[in-house]
């Protein structure tokens, strides 16, 4: 997903909800304390998501040196004869 | 495994019976017709029903393992004015509930549920309810067993089964974990789960320091408490929860359920699994005896009664034959499951029963969830070192014993433990002997009432002896 996605989806969103065909209650407090933990989970999740990004990105950014690396040390096919 | 709450209720017709666990859900619900299992799907949840086939989500689940498989079939309706389609779903061998379930299989019930939350919500669809219930074992991992769990997810809309999952996976999880293993039982009081006001009143203070069972618990039971009779404004109730911040929910649930862990080490059976009286010239040959006895009946299924941790039960399973390994203590059936998982077993699952009162039917009319001997009989059975506990520890007389038996197998695999064996003796050692019965001849002639020995082998090194025994007609 995409941050400018991410942000969209972390407005707040006016239109008002539908009910749905839920069969089950979702219980007064249960879903009043969904939307009271809503924002702080859904920026941990986000900054989550973008860590892991950023660990992924030096992890590939690493191991593409390693690689480079490893390749500036094998030594040419005419030195090993 | 839910469904029809329409006025109409499925009735007999051509079929044997509509399922007695299936009827919260109007989307459908499971019915038996000449012995096959079925699921009609209504109407009402048609669009639903075809989102979850043509979004790929189906097939996704089903391949991974995650879900049921299903076949659509032409067959007629149950209740015609209501149905959509008629799908037949892959059966289970062994419905299972989970209170017979050991920690880390509650654990992955759970990881999975919200591993299948995420996938849907991938596909536009979100999970309508997270009921323990709806994952069974099945080749050796977690599956859901429901197919109309799925509804397409409302953007802005707050998590309906939020309350359900806190209820049956997580507080029984966090209760095994930080009080003791053996509150899962409580499930078997609560139908709907743990009520979370008892949890947060089970739990020790220190959990109130974990943040996240701090919110889903302690602040979920406080918030539960204090809207419990008040009216809440609409417009509270039509507050929304963006996508990100639902995402965000189901990962710290997920990252919740990881971080809780149980080791079956240091329980006060800890050692007696290594403390037997076998040598292993005894065991080798008590193994070679079941072995052989296995070979001549080859059944298709097997409950091992008093398992352990299984080795026996192996000899089964690895055999292809679907073995149910019951143990009374889940700490063994916590070490099946992990050996289980370890090497990918797929024909064997482990859970926790204690055989002195098995699990009762449950629930709504008392047909909800099935007692064990409901879901009997099987076609074999095995009861090795089981039945001096039994006969002796919960004075339950040699006939009667029997009896028992006879009503859940067709074939019975069971040693006799003497009272000259150690095992016995331990068990005396603190008691009077009230049982004159209690010797070969008195066992083989109450086991005879039901039963026609086949064969019996004395145990090498030991004063044990294996039966084979079948049912007499």
């Amino acid at each position: 997903m995409q941050f400018t996605h991410f942000i969209q989806q972390s407005i707040s969103l006016f239109a008002p909800l539908k009910k749905g065909l839920a069969y089950l209650d979702p219980g007064t407090g249960s879903f009043l304390l969904q939307l009271l933990l809503a924002t702080s989970l859904g920026a941990l999740f986000l900054i989550k998501t973008f860590w892991k990004r950023i660990k992924d990105f030096f992890r590939r950014l690493f191991s593409r040196n390693k690689e480079e690396g490893q390749a500036d040390n094998v030594p040419p096919n005419n030195e090993k004869q | 495994m839910k469904s029809s709450n329409s006025l109409e209720i499925p009735s007999a017709g051509s079929s044997d019976s509509a399922e007695s666990s299936s009827f919260r859900d109007p989307s459908g619900f499971l019915f038996t017709r000449h012995g096959s299992l079925y699921r009609q799907v209504n109407q009402t949840y048609r669009s639903d029903y075809d989102r979850l086939m043509e979004s790929g989500l189906y097939s996704e689940l089903a391949a991974a393992g995650r879900l049921v498989a299903h076949q659509a079939v032409d067959i007629p309706a149950e209740v015609p004015d209501l149905a959509y389609r008629v799908i037949q779903p892959e059966r289970i061998p062994f419905i299972s509930y989970p209170y017979e379930w050991s920690f880390s299989q509650l654990k992955d019930a759970a990881l999975s549920t919200l591993a299948i939350q995420k996938a849907a919500l991938e596909k536009g669809m979100s999970l309508k309810d997270a009921s323990a219930y709806n994952i069974q074992f099945h080749g050796g991992r977690p599956i859901l067993i429901d197919t109309l769990s799925f509804e397409g997810y409302r953007e802005g809309e707050p998590w309906t089964a939020y309350r359900q999952f806190c209820q049956h996976f997580l507080a029984p999880l966090a209760l095994m974990a930080y009080v003791d293993v053996r509150l899962s039982q409580l499930l078997r009081v609560y139908i709907d789960g743990i009520p979370l006001d008892l949890a947060s009143k089970l739990l020790p203070r220190r959990t109130r320091m974990n943040l996240s069972l701090a919110a889903h618990i302690h602040l979920h039971a406080a918030t539960q408490q204090r809207y419990s009779n008040k009216t809440v404004a609409r417009a509270d109730l039509q507050r929304r929860m963006s996508k990100v911040a639902f995402l965000g929910l189901i990962d710290n649930l997920e990252s919740s359920v990881h971080r809780l862990s149980w080791k079956p080490a240091g329980t006060e059976w800890g050692e007696y699994y290594t403390d037997t009286n076998y040598t292993p010239a005894a065991l080798e040959h008590k193994m070679k005896i079941v072995s052989s006895f296995l070979e001549r009946i080859n059944p298709s299924s097997l409950w091992d009664l008093g398992a352990n941790t299984g080795l026996f039960s192996r000899l089964a399973s690895e055999r292809g034959i679907f073995t149910v390994a019951f143990d009374i203590d889940p700490a063994a059936v916590e070490l099946n499951y992990r050996a289980c998982l370890q090497s990918r077993e797929k024909n064997l699952v482990p859970l926790v029963m204690d055989f002195t009162n098995p699990s009762p039917s449950i629930g709504w009319h008392n047909r909800e969830r099935h007692s064990l001997m409901g879901r009997a009989p099987v076609e074999a059975a095995m009861a090795l070192a089981l039945v001096h506990h039994l006969a002796i520890s919960n004075n339950v007389p040699l006939p009667h014993l029997a009896r028992f038996f006879a009503e859940i197998t067709r074939w019975l695999i069971i040693e006799f433990v003497p009272k000259t064996d150690s095992q016995v003796q331990r068990l005396l050692a603190t008691r009077a002997d009230i049982f004159p019965d209690y010797q070969f001849g008195g066992f083989e002639k109450a086991f005879g009432i039901y039963f026609r020995i086949v064969e019996s082998v004395d145990v090498q090194d030991s004063q044990r002896r294996v039966y084979l025994m079948e049912r007499s007609a």
